[in-house]
């Protein structure tokens, strides 16, 4: 057992600035492959954070609140009714300037996504989870609040269905 | 199938943080209230302030006894005059439950204006500094831990890098993290004429156990745990089957059963047992509980799922 003089207080729940500062891209990157929208990307990120800062007192605390804030994103992500939102009010900020917040992909990148948002929307998620993150089925499993037997079903049936998509296009 | 999807999925992922970061993203900090912060003044700024009011005022009160001398030609010498900044207050009553940096002597320096003497009394006792929770020594379950104390009213309150909210009174509290086993935690307090105290408490963080797959519901006599494991979890075979295993009391039953297949087996005598169980109703990717009972009435939940191959 470490005596009193070794033991350290390691650290404080990490502040909401903090957090957002470190994961904002990552989501809207998750926001950005789930819902095709350059312009709705971000505002379905800020949403999130937005929605983890009212209870950051509680989620601050939590062992992964990225896993929360992921899971939120990519619910808000694959809903047709709140990407349109998302569109609609970063089109009203956009008006006056006349730019697209996110660049477009290359065509064939483009394509992949929006095959993969053709997919069932959990099978979505893990799959896009699972690229776009690196993510290990258990991870996925508690951004998407299930059982990882669960999670890994999702997660094979979408990249079956993906695989054979990509096939019928050819290479 | 996998090698080339894999192969495209990568590359579209990567494409996709690339947009994200060549992208002027706003970081909208109007939308979050706690990005806006109240200006921060420079460290020391205090202090600073502090050590120029004390000179401008032993300068004013020089000016003020020449002024006497000029235009008071009493040959009575005017009484001192002695000012000075708050004293800080008396030590706590009641005993802290850590250790404070005991307090140094306090010394004052004379500024001599001939005919008048003015003497300026500087603070430079250190600030009372206790944590009254946790309680030094306690063993707490919580990873996350709200430490709260009493300070001089109008002091700073820091733990490393992280500054506790002071209240008027002095009641200051800060939220930290633990780790497992003995934490040190060490505060600091800074007065407002930069005099520092420190206290520390040491708490010990037991995390809860884990829960463990084994079950009992029914006490009995000191029987055998009963400890059930599945192998596979998933199949892709027709029919599906899953295979579980464990320990348990000798000579019991263990039975298993689910809304796709069932099956039974007997501890032997060595304590262990075995069953493999088919699904062959199960649906494809819909995940299903089995229950695994022995009869003493202890119950494990697995879930299984038929997956396609």
């Amino acid at each position: 057992m470490a005596t009193p003089d070794e033991a350290v207080v390691v650290s404080r729940p990490e502040t909401f600035e903090a957090f957002y500062r470190r994961e904002f891209r990552r989501v809207v990157a998750i926001a950005y492959a789930l819902s095709g929208s350059r312009a709705g990307a971000e505002d379905l990120a800020q949403e999130a954070f937005i929605a983890a800062h009212r209870r950051w007192d509680e989620i601050g605390s939590y062992e992964k609140p990225e896993a929360w804030v992921r899971r939120v994103v990519s619910n808000m992500a694959v809903s047709a009714f709140r990407r349109r939102r998302s569109e609609a009010k970063a089109l009203a900020r956009l008006a006056g300037r006349r730019q697209e917040v996110l660049p477009p992909l290359e065509p064939e990148h483009d394509g992949f996504w929006e095959l993969v948002r053709q997919l069932p929307k959990r099978q979505a998620q893990a799959v896009a989870l699972h690229y776009l993150e690196d993510l290990p089925v258990i991870e996925i499993a508690d951004i998407l609040d299930c059982s990882p037997n669960t999670a890994k079903v999702h997660l094979h049936r979408g990249r079956r269905a993906l695989a054979a998509k990509l096939s019928e296009e050819g290479p | 199938m996998s090698t080339q999807l894999d192969d495209r999925a990568r590359r579209a992922a990567a494409a996709v943080h690339e947009a994200v970061a060549e992208s002027r993203l706003h970081l909208m900090e109007a939308g979050i209230p706690a990005l806006r912060r109240p200006r921060q003044w420079p460290a020391g700024t205090g202090r600073a302030v502090l050590a120029g009011a004390v000179t401008a005022l032993v300068v004013l009160a020089g000016l003020l006894t020449a002024r006497d001398a000029l235009f008071a030609p009493d040959t009575a010498a005017p009484p001192p005059t002695t000012f000075g900044l708050p004293s800080p207050p008396d030590e706590p009553t009641g005993a802290p439950t850590t250790t404070a940096t005991p307090p140094t002597s306090v010394t004052s320096t004379t500024a001599t204006t001939a005919p008048s003497t003015t003497t300026t009394t500087l603070d430079l006792l250190p600030p009372m500094l206790a944590v009254t929770a946790p309680a030094d020594g306690a063993v707490l379950t919580e990873k996350v831990v709200r430490f709260e104390g009493i300070t001089e009213p109008g002091a700073t309150v820091k733990a490393g890098p992280y500054e506790a909210d002071v209240d008027a009174e002095g009641n200051w509290s800060l939220v930290l993290v633990l780790s497992p086993g003995d934490n040190l935690a060490r505060f600091t307090a800074v007065d407002a004429a930069g005099n520092e105290a420190e206290a520390t408490v040491t708490v010990r963080y037991e995390p809860p156990a884990p829960e463990t797959t084994t079950t009992t519901t029914k006490p009995a006599e000191d029987p055998a745990p009963f400890v059930a494991n599945y192998t596979w979890g998933t199949c892709p075979l027709v029919p599906p089957y899953d295979e579980y295993y464990g320990t348990g009391e000798p000579g019991t039953k263990v039975v298993v059963t689910s809304a796709y297949g069932e099956g039974s087996t007997m501890v032997g005598e060595d304590g262990t047992w075995y069953v493999k169980v088919f699904f062959p109703e199960a649906p494809l990717d819909e995940p299903f509980p089995v229950t695994l009972e022995d009869t003493l009435g202890r119950k494990t939940v697995f879930e299984f799922t038929y997956v396609s191959g």
